[in-house]
């Protein structure tokens, strides 16, 4: 099981699900947490067409889709990577790279914009993996011998109703590929300095946090390949380590991003 | 040393073309040097990378652990300056690549690669190897009860299919990424009189590691490898192994490359100074002495196809194994003053007849990706079929050719068994080529020829599919890519017509092709 490399014979599915609830207008790593979350999938997304191209060509070696919800659902968009890769809609950053002989120097980086931040209304998480399970049942139909469908989940608040929820999200993980069944991670960004919690094996040190619980039980166990890419990382993955950050500042949250995006990406 | 190519091949994942392969290999044949290299999928320009690794090493063999850094500067640079035009070409064009393309750049990202280099000397074989490309070394042990044949067998650089992750070592095209030391060793050939091979089977990651699973699973993997000698038995080959239910061999781009070292005279072994093998042919018995234990992970003899474990788990059989090969040999030191004569004669027998089947099977491998050298040492040869889920229960890796016919320069080649209209007049040279069929009047034959791109009507052919090309009228059809060879020059196209293109990346202004004609009888 999740043995598949992507590939334009068989593509994967990586869904990224962003809270837009009014509650990610709070700061959070110098902006606010709808802007960086925004800014922060933009990247992964760049880094998945990165992951594609080869040479002068991009590969379509997986769809790539983004689900807001907020005020109600909103799909985002949901292309081949090839056609993601057409958005001409960039903005000029700098940054700051290593020069090969010790120092740094800054270079202009593009970044496509696909995301814009939005907050507004509540957390209607449960209506939000309703409407991944249609995309997703799709795919799996269409590409039954594929790398399992990836599912990201990026969040600040409680969903309006845990028992939906719980039970979408869980009908969502049963959907599955002859590789293996869907994976979801999520990602509960915050600015809380204590309380931190990274791909735990257990739920024993939180077990009081009915949130937390939560977004742990829906979380999947991570399979070998992201085990090994999230290790790749930085992060402390132990045996049974589920696809879970809590109270994550900027830099994990792009950690998860990455390695939930890049790891079937090898 | 005669090294025979028995094949090499590379292929793509599974539902993408040939051009999307970023794995490559070279040949060298004059110098004896072969190459593979798997540029990695997610670094920058991978593709260009590779095939920098393994032509420059077929050019620059003197490679080793002292001036690896050195090797690489020459083509590092040569990528970055490819690199920097391809991606003002994307920009010039608009291409939908350019913005990932330029981030990169801008960012100083490497291509990367996995890197196999053999050169065959007198006496020994220098290996050059960096990542999860693996050379396997395997000896036939032919059991006189039965006609099944076993292997023993050598890997390096990796033991096992648990060793494969996700980070293997590389050769990086930036200097600042010049992050692994690549293994260099000599193993030392000493050849007495025997009836078997000694075979080189370089792999990249994929085929690598679905031949440690099938050892582990006492599966039989070596005689099936040598008997592929075609494009179309490796496509087969590779499709097969994917798409099998017990062991699979993942979708990633595969290479192969079987090489066969016969028997030889004997010669002293020269140890270089941090790995000392030895690798001894001679009645039958192979001898490999490592004696230096810095390096454990480069050596390990294993033992393929059912007799016993692998020598990592069971390491006092090679001990023993080594004690008995000890004691034949001083047996067959007794013997060898008597079959000197013998030898000799038989050496001088056998060599008349690899020249003939070398010159054969030049003509015959397709996917062989070199410049054909007709000074070379390097035979290739030719075995049968195989279906890889048959068990196989002969050892008929029979050398066969297709029958070869000389065509004398002033032939007239036509275009179909009417013998009417005319394709080529006069042949401005003799050939030789391979019959494929025969009628009462008329053969039919083909033979390999190259022309250079303005020569093709390139994009202007309607009816051409992918795998075609269509030649202008009166172009001048090579039997070597370059017309300074007079004498390789075949004929004189009369009407413009479509052929076979073949698979020929060395140089890129160069189409090769499969070209068929008929003669009179």
């Amino acid at each position: 099981m999740y043995q598949e490399l992507l590939s334009s014979a068989k593509p994967g599915f990586i869904i990224i699900m962003i809270d837009q609830s009014s509650s990610m207008s709070d700061s959070y790593a110098n902006s606010t947490k709808a802007e960086f979350a925004a800014l922060a999938v933009n990247k992964v997304i760049e880094e998945i067409i990165l992951s594609c191209s080869s040479g002068s060509v991009i590969k379509d070696r997986c769809y790539v889709a983004v689900v807001g919800y907020g005020t109600g659902v909103n799909i985002i968009f949901l292309e081949k990577v090839s056609d993601l890769a057409k958005n001409t809609n960039t903005e000029t950053r700098k940054k700051k790279v290593s020069d090969g002989a010790g120092g740094l120097v800054e270079v202009n980086e593009m970044i496509r914009v696909f995301v814009k931040p939005t907050a507004s209304g509540g957390t209607p998480m449960a209506e939000g993996f309703q409407q991944v399970y249609k995309g997703v049942e799709k795919f799996v139909s269409n590409n039954p011998n594929s790398f399992p469908p990836i599912v990201i989940n990026i969040t600040d608040g409680e969903p309006n109703s845990f028992d939906t929820a719980t039970t979408e999200a869980k009908k969502l993980a049963q959907l599955k590929t002859t590789d293996g069944n869907v994976i979801i991670l999520n990602a509960h960004i915050s600015t809380a300095s204590a309380g931190k919690i990274e791909l735990p094996s257990s739920n024993s040190g939180f077990s009081g946090n009915k949130f937390a619980n939560f977004l742990f039980d829906i979380s999947s166990v991570l399979p070998d390949i992201l085990a090994e890419s999230a290790k790749n990382a930085g992060f402390n993955v132990q045996p049974g380590a589920r696809g879970f950050v809590f109270n994550a500042d900027a830099e994990t949250l792009i950690k998860l991003l990455n390695f939930g995006s890049q790891g079937s990406l090898r | 040393m005669a090294v025979n190519l028995i094949f090499s091949g590379r292929t793509q994942k599974e539902n993408e073309t040939i051009s999307d392969c970023q794995d490559y290999f070279q040949i060298n044949k004059k110098e004896s040097c072969f190459a593979i290299a798997d540029g990695a999928s997610q670094s920058f320009y991978p593709s260009i990378w590779a095939e920098l690794l393994v032509n420059h090493f077929c050019k620059n063999p003197d490679i080793d652990e002292n001036n690896w850094k050195k090797w690489l500067e020459l083509i590092q640079q040569k990528w970055l300056q490819e690199v920097k035009n391809q991606v003002e070409k994307a920009k010039r064009e608009h291409s939908s690549i350019w913005v990932t393309n330029q981030n990169r750049l801008n960012r100083f990202e490497s291509a990367t690669s996995t890197f196999i280099g053999l050169q065959f000397t007198e006496n020994k074989v220098k290996v050059s190897i960096v990542g999860d490309s693996c050379l396997f070394i395997a000896r036939e042990q032919t059991q006189k009860s039965s006609s099944n044949n076993s292997y023993s067998v050598d890997s390096y650089l990796l033991q096992n299919s648990s060793d494969f992750g996700n980070r293997p070592e590389y050769f990086a095209s930036y200097k600042k990424n010049n992050d692994f030391e690549p293994h260099c060793f000599d193993i030392g050939l000493e050849s007495k009189k025997c009836s078997e091979n000694l075979y080189f089977i370089l792999a990249t990651d994929a085929l690598s590691e679905y031949i440690f699973k099938c050892m582990e699973k006492k599966k039989k993997i070596f005689q099936t490898l040598l008997e592929i000698s075609s494009p179309k038995q490796f496509e087969d080959f590779v499709a097969s192994a994917r798409n099998a239910n017990t062991i699979k061999m993942k979708n990633d781009d595969v290479t192969l490359m079987v090489l066969a070292v016969g028997d030889r005279s004997m010669v002293q072994s020269k140890k270089r100074e941090r790995e000392n093998q030895f690798l001894s042919i001679g009645g039958g018995d192979i001898t490999l002495t490592n004696e230096t234990t810095e390096n454990n992970d480069s050596v390990s003899p294993s033992s393929d196809e059912f007799e016993q474990p692998p020598a990592e788990n069971n390491p006092e059989s090679t001990l023993t194994k080594l004690k008995k090969q000890n004691r034949n040999l001083n047996l067959q030191l007794l013997i060898l003053g008597v079959v000197v004569v013998s030898l000799l004669l038989f050496i001088v027998i056998d060599k008349i007849s690899s020249n003939k089947e070398n010159q054969l099977a030049n003509k015959n491998n397709e996917s062989l990706s070199t410049q054909p050298d007709p000074n070379s040492k390097v035979t290739e040869s030719k075995s049968t079929p195989t279906n890889l889920e048959e068990e196989k229960t002969t050892s008929d890796k029979v050398t066969k050719f297709e029958p070869i016919k000389k065509l004398d320069k002033g032939t007239t080649i036509y275009k179909d068994q009417e013998l009417k209209q005319v394709l080529i007049e006069p042949l401005l040279n003799s050939h030789e080529v391979i019959i494929i069929e025969e009628g009462e009047d008329w053969i039919k034959f083909q033979i390999e020829l190259y022309a250079d791109e303005s020569l093709l009507n390139l994009n202007q052919c309607k009816n051409c599919t992918a795998d075609e090309i269509e030649i202008k009228p009166n172009s001048k059809l090579l039997g070597f890519p370059d017309p300074n060879y007079t004498e390789k020059i075949f004929g004189q196209l009369k009407d413009q017509s479509r052929f076979k293109k073949l698979e020929f990346s060395l140089y890129k202004i160069w189409y090769k092709f499969r070209f068929e004609g008929y003669i009179k009888k």
